[in-house]
């Protein structure tokens, strides 16, 4: 019997078992490395595009390129140029190049006042030409907080000069804030006087409105006894009314007949009217048509000859000129 | 046969002369018409009728685009406005025919524009104006022309008001020989007149008389009261400055009859003031 066996049973295999185990060590590590690529965009088909920048201040490897805030790319290499200058490459994934046209504009923009920086690309006129593959695009640098505070800095220092010199106007004891308050504390002074008038105003306005009263029932007796005398004349009145009203029917009727013989007169003259009416126009046409024949045989008389050789030319012609012709000479 | 040919030509020549002349186109013949009536209205003292006649006749040949109708009627029309005393009236009809480049109005009527225009110059004693318009018309004659002689009797005119009686008798010589024929009568008389009365400034009253008679000759033969009176008064001062005051007064009343003839009032006054005179 033997101690140890001449193999070992947990050998048994083994070959086989690290073949398998290489192949899947190896498979593993192609496959991290490929899961690194894809998400580097190792295998996402790429556009080249350049812009020139005066400084690589806040420009950096890698940095998202967006355009209407979707990523589309990265910066992928800066370089110093010989005349200082530093040229930028985009790689931009292909499916996005249609948005990007010869005149748009690469910016280098914040994400906030004080967030991290981007390229943005702005998408340019449609009726443009689409960027090529090594395309060059404009740059602008965006304004961040820095440039923004001296800009405020100018436009809020003539304000607080302002409010200054306001102020100092204010204080001033002979300025015009003070003596208009003074002004103010004078005219209120002034108004509780005249409060205190206003008041004796009152109360002899009181006592004269007594007095008017007075005179008032004085004036109503009178006019009472003018009421009576208006009752009388009234009276009177209705008499001559009375008669007024017997005499009216008659005058009524002479009026009557009167505008009875108008009416019959308009009637006559209405028959005699359409009496004429019905042969005037008649007339007046024929007469109007004998006058136009007239004419036209005269006209035509005057054009025949001899008669014609005895009548002026028919033609224009301007009056003559004399140079003894002057305002007083006036033939 | 002899008979038969001459029956024949006889009937010929009858038709001819019975055939109508051609016409002239109806808006032509308003024009005309409305020309003659204003000429009928001006002679008759209607001077508002006449420029409203003359306004519409003008209106047609512009329309038409009659060169000399247009000519025609504005000069008379700056004639009938002078004698209204409306000389800036006057005046734009008259550029209308100096101005005139589209129609090709003819040159006589430009220098009868341009005598208008020195006449009216003359009416405002502005005799420099009244010489260069004067001279602008004979530009216009370019050797003769209907009122050469009246352009220069109006130089002579300018040049009595400015008491050149030299200048005055000069222009007017000129004035009469280029008045040589039938139609100038008028202008002759003119000249004589101002000739005349050039000789009376300068002192030479028995110089004018011959003048004056040639000149009253002519206007009686023409019909002219004004011209006639303007004679009488001037033959009545030859006479009285030679000291012949029985003439004198003579023709002064002749003077004052024709006035009063005329209705002239202001006439008849300066006659009766020379009268008074003598």
């Amino acid at each position: 019997m033997e101690t140890f066996p001449k193999q070992d049973p947990r050998f048994t295999h083994i070959g086989s078992k690290a073949v398998i185990f290489l192949i899947l060590a190896a498979a593993l590590a192609v496959g991290t490395v490929t899961a690194g690529l894809v998400h580097q965009d190792y295998f996402v088909k790429t556009v080249r595009l350049y812009f020139f920048a005066d400084s690589a201040q806040d420009l950096a490897k890698g940095m998202s390129v967006q355009l209407s805030g979707f990523k589309i790319g990265t910066v992928d290499n800066l370089w110093l140029e010989p005349n200082a200058t530093v040229r930028v490459r985009l790689l931009i994934n292909r499916q996005y190049i249609h948005f990007i046209r010869q005149d748009s504009q690469a910016r280098l923009a914040k994400e906030g006042l004080i967030g991290t920086s981007f390229i943005e690309i702005t998408p340019g006129t449609p009726e443009v030409r689409q960027v090529e593959n090594d395309g060059v695009l404009k740059f602008a640098r965006a304004k961040d907080i820095s440039d923004a505070v001296p800009d405020l800095a100018a436009r809020i220092g003539p304000i607080l000069a302002d409010i200054k010199s306001i102020t100092q106007s204010i204080n001033e004891p002979n300025g015009d804030f003070r003596q208009a308050l003074k002004g103010i504390h004078q005219a209120s002074t002034s108004l509780a006087e005249a409060a205190d008038s206003v008041s004796q105003l009152a109360r002899s306005g009181d006592t004269r409105i007594a007095n008017i009263q007075e005179h008032v029932n004085v004036v109503l007796d009178r006019a009472g006894a003018s009421v009576d005398k208006s009752n009388k004349l009234l009276d009177t009145l209705g008499g001559t009314l009375a008669t007024v009203d017997r005499a009216v029917p008659e005058v009524l009727e002479k009026l009557n007949s009167t505008l009875d013989n108008a009416n019959s007169a308009s009637i006559e003259m209405r028959r005699l009217m359409s009496g004429l009416s019905a042969d005037l126009p008649p007339a007046v046409s024929e007469g109007r048509s004998l006058m136009r024949e007239t004419h036209e045989v005269v006209q035509g008389a005057k054009k025949t000859w001899p008669i014609r050789n005895y009548l002026p030319p028919a033609e224009e012609q301007a009056l003559p000129f004399d140079s003894n012709d002057d305002a007083r000479n006036k033939r | 046969m002899t008979m038969r040919a001459i029956s024949a030509s006889l009937l010929a020549l009858l038709a001819a002369c019975a055939a109508q002349p051609p016409e002239p186109p109806r808006t032509q013949q308003e024009a005309i018409a409305l020309n003659q009536s204003a000429r009928t209205a001006f002679e008759s003292g209607d001077l508002t009728g006449a420029r409203r006649l003359y306004e519409q006749s003008l209106a047609i040949d512009v329309s038409i685009e009659k060169a000399d109708g247009v000519a025609m009627n504005a000069l008379s029309l700056a004639q009938v406005c002078q004698m209204q005393g409306e000389p800036e009236a006057a005046q734009h009809y008259l550029d209308l025919v100096l101005n005139d480049s589209a129609l090709a109005i003819s040159r006589e009527r430009k220098a009868e524009a341009a005598a208008r225009k020195a006449q009216i110059a003359l009416a405002a004693n502005d005799t420099r104006a009244a010489d260069q318009w004067a001279d602008t018309g004979l530009g216009f004659c370019a050797g003769s022309c209907p009122v050469q002689s009246a352009l220069l009797n109006l130089r002579a005119r300018a040049a009595l008001a400015r008491n050149d009686s030299a200048g005055a008798i000069e222009w007017a010589v000129k004035a009469q020989s280029a008045a040589g024929d039938e139609r100038g009568r008028a202008e002759r008389a003119n000249a004589l007149r101002i000739t005349a009365e050039a000789r009376i400034e300068a002192g030479n009253q028995r110089a004018a008389i011959p003048s004056l008679n040639e000149a009253l000759a002519l206007d009686k033969t023409l019909a002219l009261p004004r011209r006639i009176y303007a004679d009488l008064m001037l033959l009545g001062r030859a006479h009285a400055g030679i000291g012949e005051r029985d003439a004198a007064r003579a023709y002064f009343l002749r003077a004052l009859a024709v006035a009063s003839a005329l209705k002239d009032a202001e006439g008849a006054r300066e006659a009766q003031a020379a009268l008074d005179k003598e």
